[in-house]
Parts: structure tokens; C-alpha cells; sequence
């Protein structure tokens, strides 16, 4: 017998499958209500670099050797690579610059011999991811110095979440909504939100986590200079803490 | 006693996680936290891919927030290596991780109730904290509070409104489906306390909707 302390083991789940079995009206409509949420629950999926920024996030986050080195060599915030989410605006204008590029090798190809093409096409694409990366690194570096002087700002404050941290950014006027928005591999674009994280024990310079493009994956490391190096990811070994 | 799960109330809540990593995957799970603490990543890739659905999932329908769930879900792997060479072999990885989970929720919760306080101070008026609660600490603008209030969502509004402790049992009961020694092991109260504050917040959630339907 089920008392109000300790109901019988299979009674809960077995109310939501059959709520008319409940004891009382109200146990009844909460089990069909729950029920009927349930059927209507779908879970969320998680985003596609979730994973890698997490592994990013615990390779710089004083668990690896290779976090304390770039820590003593300045670097004043972190940014990742990761898988773009491509929307439909910025896809169609990116497949509109492969278009492009592929109509120029084409003519090229037509008015110009075959092996002057086979240097300029590679050039091309080249010059355009290039410029794309440039185009990001730059983002990136107006975010960290927007998350500097956040930061100088507020120094007291507690450190925020990712989302409560970008929201400020842009509400206080540090950052625009459009430095979050990277050109990426093939013209997409991404949205990401900083991950500030590292100085939740001493007041460290803060890091940030972002996209820069993809292949390949790696951290992005930017310097107080604002100077950007790309560092493979797979460089970071994850050693837990020695207690 | 190994404890069965629940039966869920929905085939698709029946299907994910504990099925899929048994076929996909015969090394279990505390083997990995072994291989994660000897400093191999790929363990932790392998838990990480185990768990990103079903604990993102928690922290979504917990937080109500994607952007706060994909912090947690950053900063409860953090402290999965972390501790892992502390985690006692003996026992079993999913209520470890599941506790980190929700021991990062609570914070999140107290965080947001300081930021709500300061922000009622400040105005000097009392809004009444559910409201507040729902538009600020669970960071959705008021668009986002009237989609709630559509009749489609009044449910899954009401489960949000419930008691922190009962919803967080009533969540990992039946959304994630586990068992209720699961349970106990994340939120560290006994078995039948589990039980009771499930069987509360059902109640609470009924007479809370029939309150409602009763005003309409």
C-alpha cells in the first residue's frame, strides 16, 4: 500500500500511463497532463560543435601543459574553430562565390591553356578562403578587445554565462550582434556565443571561445597584441588534476 | 539490487541513451572514466558522445535556456576530468555525472535568484517572483513568457513553475528515465523521498492546471 510518504515503486510510472488508476482528481490531471507533455516532448539536439567546444573549453582550462604555456606567453583570449551552421542566406551566397569562382575557371579554361588554369583556380580558392579568414580573425579580434575592456569595466563582477556574457557585450555596447557572425568554409556563417571562462579562480585574463573555420579543427589562440595563431586541437592532452 | 528504469510514457523517451550505448558500445561507461583518468582523451570523447543528448536534454528542459545548457554541458565535462581520477569505480558514471549536472543547475538557480533580487531592488517594486522568475531567470523575453501561455505549452509551463525539488525529480524520473536508486544517488536524499516528491509535484501539477482550466 502506498502512503503520501512513500508511494509503491511502480505506482508513478505506471499513473502516467494510466492516470484513472490515481488516488485523487488532482494526482489524476497532473499524470494526463505529464503525459500528454510527454507525448509532445521531443528533445532538443544539442548543436553540432558542442562536443568540440567542449573539448576545447577543458584542454585550455588549466588541464593541459600546453593552456599554462600560452597562458605565460600572453595570450589574452582563446578562440575555437568548429563546425559551421549554415544558414539559408549565407549558403546561397556562398554556393553564388563557388558559382562564381567555378564560372571564371571555366572562361579560363576556355580562353587559356589548361596548366595557366591549374594555377590560378587553386590561387582563387585560395584567396577567398583567405580572405574569409582574415575576415573572422578580425571579428574575433574586435571581440576579444571588446571582452577587455568588459572586463576593465566590470571588474568585480562575477563571471557570467556564456549567454548572460554575450548579451552584455552587446547591451552595454562593447560588441555588435554582427561580430558574433563568422565567414566560414564555403561562405557559411555561424553565430557563436563567447566562452569566457578560466578566471573563475584568479582574475586571469579572460578567453574566449569562437569559430574561426573549418577544416581544420583547432584553438585559436589570440594574443594581447591581437595577434591570431591557430594551434592543432589535438596538440592538447587532457590530464585530470592530481590530487 | 539493480533497479529497472521506468517505463516511459512515449516510445521516443523509451529509445535513446541506455539502449543505444549498450549496442553501439560494450565498454561501460565507468571502464571509460578509468581510461579518462589514465589521461585518454578518446574515453572522453566516446562519454561525451553518450551523453551529449540525453544531458543536454536535462539541462535544456531544467535551465529553459540552449545558451545556459550549453555552458553547464561545457562546464560539467570540465568537471568530469577533473575529478576523474576521484570517481570511486564502484559505482555507477551516470548518477555521478547527472549530480554534477544538477549540483551546477542549483548554482545557476541561486545565481539567477541574486540577479532577480538586485533587479527588484533596484526598481523598487515587486513584480511577484514567479514572473519574474520565468522572464528574467529563465532568460526568455515576455514573447517568449506569451508563447508559453498558449494552450499547446500551459503544461509544459506549469512543470516549470513547479517546486525546483519536485520538478527535478519529476524531470529525471520521467524525461530522462531514471531509476529512482539513480535518482536518490544524484540529489542525495533517499529512495522514498524521490518518490514523494514526485508524487507531489504530480499533484501540484494537477491541481495547478484544474486552478487554471477552473479561471478560464
Amino acid at each position: 500500500m502506498s502512503t503520501p510518504d512513500e508511494p509503491e515503486t511502480d505506482d508513478l510510472a505506471e499513473l502516467v500511463r494510466d492516470p484513472e488508476r490515481a488516488a485523487s482528481p488532482e494526482l489524476a490531471a497532473g499524470a494526463r497532463a505529464l503525459r500528454a507533455e510527454l507525448d509532445a516532448w521531443a528533445d532538443p539536439e544539442p548543436p553540432a560543435d558542442l562536443a568540440q567546444r567542449t573539448l576545447a573549453r577543458i584542454a585550455l582550462a588549466g588541464a593541459s601543459p600546453a593552456a599554462e604555456e600560452h597562458e605565460a606567453r600572453g595570450a589574452l583570449e582563446v578562440l575555437t574553430t568548429q563546425p559551421f551552421a549554415a544558414t539559408p542566406g549565407t549558403k546561397r551566397r556562398g554556393l553564388l562565390v563557388r558559382l562564381c569562382v567555378q564560372a571564371l575557371a571555366a572562361c579560363l579554361l576556355f580562353g587559356i591553356s589548361a596548366s595557366f588554369t591549374a594555377l590560378v583556380y587553386p590561387a582563387v580558392v585560395h584567396a577567398l578562403e583567405e580572405g574569409r579568414l582574415e575576415s573572422c580573425q578580425s571579428r574575433l579580434k574586435h571581440l576579444a578587445r571588446a571582452l577587455h575592456a568588459y572586463r576593465q569595466d566590470h571588474p568585480d563582477e562575477e563571471q557570467p554565462s556564456n549567454a548572460a556574457l554575450r548579451r552584455a557585450l552587446i547591451d552595454g555596447g562593447y560588441a555588435e550582434p554582427a561580430d558574433f557572425v563568422c565567414p566560414g568554409a564555403g561562405g557559411d556563417t555561424t553565430a557563436p556565443s563567447p566562452t569566457w571562462y578560466g578566471p573563475r579562480r584568479e582574475r586571469r585574463p579572460a578567453r574566449l571561445l569562437g569559430p574561426l573555420r573549418q577544416p581544420p579543427q583547432g584553438i585559436n589562440v589570440v594574443y594581447a597584441d591581437a595577434r591570431v595563431e591557430l594551434l592543432d586541437v589535438m596538440d592538447f592532452k587532457f590530464k585530470p588534476e592530481r590530487r | 539490487m539493480l533497479v529497472e528504469s521506468p517505463p516511459r510514457a512515449h516510445a521516443r523517451l523509451a529509445a535513446p541513451r541506455t539502449h543505444t550505448v549498450a549496442e553501439r558500445a560494450p565498454i561501460r561507461d565507468e571502464e571509460l572514466v578509468a581510461g579518462l583518468a589514465g589521461g585518454r582523451a578518446e574515453a572522453l570523447t566516446e562519454l561525451m558522445a553518450r551523453y551529449q543528448r540525453p544531458l543536454y536534454g536535462y539541462l535544456v528542459r531544467m535551465l529553459g535556456s540552449r545558451e545556459d545548457a550549453d555552458d553547464l554541458f561545457q562546464e560539467t565535462f570540465l568537471r568530469v576530468v577533473r575529478h576523474a581520477e576521484r570517481f570511486d569505480g564502484s559505482r555507477r558514471f551516470r548518477p555521478w555525472v547527472y549530480a554534477i549536472a544538477s549540483n551546477l543547475i542549483k548554482n545557476t538557480y541561486r545565481s539567477r535568484d541574486n540577479r532577480r533580487a538586485q533587479s527588484l531592488d533596484a526598481e523598487g517594486e515587486d513584480e511577484g517572483p514567479g514572473l519574474a522568475s520565468v522572464l528574467e531567470g529563465r532568460g526568455r523575453s515576455p514573447e517568449d513568457f506569451a508563447v508559453l501561455a498558449e494552450d499547446a505549452q500551459r503544461v509544459r509551463a506549469a512543470v516549470e513553475r513547479l517546486p525546483e525539488k519536485g520538478r527535478h525529480a519529476l524531470v529525471l524520473f520521467y524525461y530522462q528515465g531514471l531509476p529512482y536508486a539513480e535518482i536518490a544517488e544524484v540529489l542525495e536524499v533517499p529512495v522514498g523521498t524521490i518518490k514523494s516528491r514526485i508524487h507531489n509535484a504530480l499533484a501540484k501539477l494537477g491541481k495547478e492546471l484544474a486552478q487554471k482550466e477552473g479561471a478560464s
